[in-house]
């Protein structure tokens, strides 16, 4: 049994992209919301450009992890993909901190998780980092059949929130990809906007007398 | 990690889900890996890039002469005059430039520095609110330990009750395939076996019960909330009870996991293989010895068998439903070996203190309980037990995340430590010496002890290095576990080994191991000798308990000896293996050249050790005169003796606030270290201005917000004079762990001390001071590997 478990994980590592250290930056980015909106759906289109329409529940949590090309900076994104099950919850909101960037998933075709989202954004602001930023995200909207939230009022909400909205469907491929590259935007925007702010260097001295410019003026011997 | 670290309440997972969660935990740990080799390569280059910008001021001040701070190129008046860095206030040339996309540019070393910040999501982190302060941990690393805990308050038992006959079985198999996994790698200890009956008088079949239950199951807990029910009168507090039961069987599950607690799990394991026959008339006998405890009940020995038949009802009830499954309590005894060990005098201390990474709070957990039996006595009768255990459970360990206990925990270790631990280490070491399965991390373990000595004796640590040439090869089979966070040198053989002696054409080799930097003992292991051979075959394997993260700051260090049996032992050759880009995936043996000995000359690469954020202010005697001594100056522990006037300090104040540091390296095994900061002024004549901050515990962060006062400094001294800072690591029985270290000072050349070592960020922040006198100025510095100046013999706090 463990010679078994051993092999996996080891065949696990082999993948590329999981040690590939070719990039500039590392994102961490969740997914949350209601059980069965299509979380780990989202995540596997985007991630494996694949789709099952089989409902497998998620245990605790999980991750992929894909490199992407954005800003001209190769950018990782570990994504982790939560489980919706209350009985996770402990796990998964362990998870908030440390991550930058979230998105919060609903159903199109199902209120009670599109009531929920306000719920949700209030685990973000309880559990998360202060400047981590959302996107809010109204899975399935290939079933415009069955849809029971209008995207008005998923804007609207979001708006509200504050947060930035895309209508998307895992199934049919809508708006996944879109989804994660303006996260990545908007984390991108966030990171130089904190950079900017905050003089890294020296902090907390008063930019003392510009030193070098005091001096006499150079002398003529110089290299050029 | 940080004390501070929350521990969840996992035990409602199932066992499959754990197993899941623990792969995804394990994916997680291979990215962090990556993830921390490529930011250690890149704070590399930055410190780099930063030395080079060595000694500005003193070619300012000597020269007068326009060069760029980074390269040292002098400008020129009209061409490449050079600009000043909007960040650092630093002119540089232009090639010593990063321009950014919106035109705007800095210098290399402040756009290395921006950049560091976000390639390493410190951006992200530094922002983050204070309420999340202390607790940085990341989510996985918590997760990580709650699940390896497995612990805690049974408040929340949802629905999964049904599962819990299934989960039973298979946490029964699961306990067994481990255990025989670890009486297999289990090394004996005596002094463990001999604890063995007393530990079994404690009614281990409660215990093995309620190990398998909560291993989850809801049911579980109920059935015992129901004994807990019928025992009632006897001062049971029913609802604490499932906590307990948890807290307890974490052990299991931390030892079935981790090597790190071999010693506990070692004697599990010699327990499963025992018959549960066998096992209840131990027990029987230990509790019949017991029979003198206060509080013993009656039907002490007949109601412990649970398999076979048990007096109380109500503990059958429990006991009927999973002991037959379990079969195997292993963990779950083994969990109950520390507390009552722990009671017994803490024997078993030594193997605690370095599991203590992964669980100083179950530990604690542990203590709480062998504290309980000890007060109340122990009644044979498990129900009995049950409840005396979940009463007397502090309430910190029931409700929430176990913290104070953890503190407590450590100061009983620490009390016990120096006295009885170095008994049960020896014995634990010469039981075990094959194995070599010692703890990296236990500081105290290492301070003399006799049993370890006596063992290193045999091969002192300095080898005849004189004439031997060196040949050969060693072949290694390294590998690390994330699960039980051991590092495993298969040492499997050396080929063609130089000859040792030549009188008497005979070799006799072993081989040694260090985990550099750590020369001291606790880092060292050794294999058997093998006789006249220069082709031995070991098949041995050398292990260090040590964390991932600290791994990669070590160098694996292996010398093949001769073991003369009369004389010196001879080196017969080394290799050093540098663990931060080993690759440990390679599951294949590796042949190494063996290599002569390297002198120790300080490393020529610097090494990253993490930064130290640090306040100057120098206040001139001119402002000192109108205030002599402002409160808000910190203490001035230091006067400098000149011309007798002690009272009011003549000459200028310099305050250093050693503010905090960060990254340091870690020397304990729970990832953190317990630091200082001293300081004191070069050059020497100034002998009594050393000054120390206080401890602060437990971080590879700390905080030590702690100002140093320097009096009586002349302006004209600030050019002489050199500030040495260095970072400790504090061990209590040993020498103290060097950390890293600053100078500051100008460099200006008039110093003998100063001289060469003063550069970079260093130089700047000194300056800074000088021209700004009476401001403070605060600046990050990088922390030195080594000093220059230094004596290689760290003093003792």
């Amino acid at each position: 049994m463990k010679h078994n478990m051993a092999s996996a994980t080891d065949s696990r590592y082999g993948q590329k992209e999981s040690s590939d250290q070719n990039f500039d930056y590392m994102f961490k980015i969740l997914i949350i919301g209601n059980s069965s909106v299509g979380k780990t759906s989202f995540l596997f289109r985007y991630a494996d450009d694949s789709f099952t329409p089989a409902f497998v529940s998620t245990v605790g949590i999980d991750f992929k992890v894909k490199t992407i090309y954005r800003n001209d900076k190769r950018i990782k994104l570990q994504i982790w993909d939560t489980a919706g099950q209350e009985r996770y919850r402990t796990i998964t909101t362990a998870y908030y901190r440390g991550a930058m960037g979230f998105i919060l998933m609903y159903d199109i075709t199902n209120e009670e998780s599109f009531n929920a989202v306000q719920d949700w954004s209030t685990q973000i602001k309880t559990y998360s980092w202060d400047n981590a930023q959302v996107l809010l995200v109204g899975n399935k909207c290939d079933m415009e059949d069955e849809r029971v939230v209008s995207s008005e009022r998923g804007r609207q909400l979001a708006d509200h929130l504050g947060f930035e909205f895309f209508e998307a469907s895992a199934k049919d491929n809508i708006n996944v990809k879109q989804t994660f590259e303006r996260l990545v935007d908007i984390i991108c925007e966030k990171m130089s906007e904190s950079l900017d702010t905050a003089d890294p260097a020296v902090t907390g001295a008063k930019p003392g007398p510009q030193l070098t410019d005091q001096q006499a003026p150079p002398h003529q011997d110089c290299a050029c | 990690m940080s004390r501070n670290m929350e521990i969840l309440n996992l035990s409602y997972l199932l066992d499959q889900e754990r197993q899941i969660i623990l792969d995804v935990l394990q994916r997680d740990a291979h990215i962090k890996k990556i993830e921390e080799k490529r930011i250690r390569k890149l704070k590399n280059e930055l410190l780099e890039i930063r030395k080079k910008g060595g000694n500005r001021y003193r070619i300012r001040q000597d020269n007068k002469k326009k060069i760029c701070v980074r390269c040292q190129k002098n400008l020129g008046v009209i061409f490449d005059r050079g600009q000043v860095c909007d960040c650092c206030q630093l002119r540089v040339c232009n090639a010593c430039r990063v321009v950014d996309k919106d035109r705007v540019w800095k210098c290399t070393v402040c756009s290395k520095i921006s950049e560091l910040r976000k390639v390493t999501g410190e951006w992200f982190v530094e922002e983050r609110t204070k309420r999340f302060k202390n607790t940085t941990s990341p989510g996985t690393e918590v997760v990580r330990k709650s699940i390896m805990r497995k612990s805690v308050t049974a408040k929340r038992f949802e629905e999964e009750g049904e599962n819990s006959k299934t989960d039973t079985k298979e946490n029964t198999t699961n306990n067994g395939t481990l255990a025989n996994a670890q009486s297999a790698g289990g090394t004996d200890t005596r002094s463990l076996k001999r604890k063995n009956p007393k530990l079994l008088g404690k009614g281990d079949d409660t215990r093995s019960i309620r190990s398998n239950f909560d291993t989850q199951s809801l049911r579980s807990n109920r059935s015992t909330f129901r004994v807990n029910g019928v025992l009632d009168k006897k001062i049971v507090k029913p609802p604490i009870n499932g906590d307990n039961i948890s807290t307890r069987s974490d052990h299991d599950t931390r030892s079935l996991r981790s090597i790190k607690s071999v010693a506990r799990s070692e004697r599990g394991s010699v327990q499963s293989l025992e018959t549960s026959g066998a096992r209840s008339k131990s027990r029987g006998s230990t509790n019949s010895a017991r029979s003198s405890l206060p509080s013993k009940g009656s039907k002490t020995s007949g109601s412990v068998p649970a398999i076979q038949s048990s007096p109380t009802p109500s503990k059958r009830s429990v006991s009927s439903h999973y002991s037959h499954k379990s079969g195997l309590e292993n963990g779950t005894r083994t969990s109950t070996s520390i507390p009552e060990n722990l009671s017994m005098g803490h024997r078993r201390i030594p193997s605690n203190t370095p599991s203590a990474a992964v669980s100083l709070v179950s530990v604690a957990s542990d203590r709480s309980k062998s504290e309980m039996d000890l007060s109340h006595g122990i009644n044979g009768e498990n129900a009995e037990t049950i409840s005396i255990r979940s009463k007397s459970v502090p309430s910190g360990l029931n409700g929430m995340e176990n913290l104070e206990p953890e503190e407590d925990i450590d100061d009983l270790v620490n009390s016990h430590n120096s006295s009885q631990m170095r008994n049960a280490f020896s014995e634990t070491v010469e039981a075990d010496t094959d194995r070599n399965l010692s703890y990296l991390n236990v500081p105290d373990a290492d301070a003399d002890t006799a049993s370890i000595c006596s063992r290193s004796s045999a091969n002192s640590d300095v080898g005849d290095y004189r004439n031997l040439e060196v040949t050969g090869e060693i072949v290694l089979n390294i590998s690390y576990s994330y699960r039980t966070g051991a590092l495993n040198i298969l040492v499997k053989a050396c080929r063609n080994l130089a000859v040792a002696d030549e009188k008497k054409n005979r070799t006799d080799p072993y081989v040694k191991s260090y985990l550099l930097p750590d020369k001291s003992r606790q880092s060292k292991r050794k294999t058997k000798v093998k006789t006249n051979t220069t082709n031995p075959d070991f098949n041995e394997t050398l292990k260090y308990v040590i964390s991932h993260t600290q791994l990669q700051t070590r160098t694996l260090q292996l010398s093949v000896l001769h073991n003369d049996r009369f004389g010196r032992n001879s080196f017969l050759g080394e290799v050093s293996i540098p663990l931060d880009s080993f690759d440990f995936e390679n599951k294949e043996d590796n042949a190494y050249n063996l290599e002569p000995k390297v002198d120790s000359a300080p490393e020529s690469t610097p090494q990253y050790k993490g930064e130290i954020t640090i306040g100057l202010r120098y206040t001139p005697p001119e402002k000192c005169l109108t205030l002599p001594l402002e409160p808000g100056t910190g203490r001035l522990s230091f006067i400098r003796p000149r011309k007798g006037s002690m009272q009011i300090p003549t000459g200028g104040i310099l305050d250093v606030f050693v503010k905090e540091a960060r990254n340091l390296t870690a020397v304990k095994s729970s990832s953190t270290s317990d630091t200082f900061v001293k300081g004191h002024l070069l050059p020497e004549i100034l002998k009594s201005s050393k000054q120390k901050t206080p401890v602060v515990k437990k971080t590879v962060n700390p905080q030590w917000n702690h100002t140093f006062g320097f009096t009586n400094l002349q302006p004209t001294d600030l050019q002489i004079i050199c500030l040495e800072l260095t970072v400790w690591g504090k061990e209590s029985l040993s020498s103290n762990v060097f950390l890293g270290g600053v100078y500051l000072g100008c460099g200006s050349g008039n110093s003998e001390n100063g001289e060469d070592m003063i550069q970079g960020e260093e130089q700047l922040l000194w300056q800074k001071m000088i021209d700004n006198p009476g401001t403070s100025v605060e600046g990050i510095i990088m922390l030195r590997s080594t000093m220059t100046k230094h004596k290689s013999n760290p003093t003792k706090a």
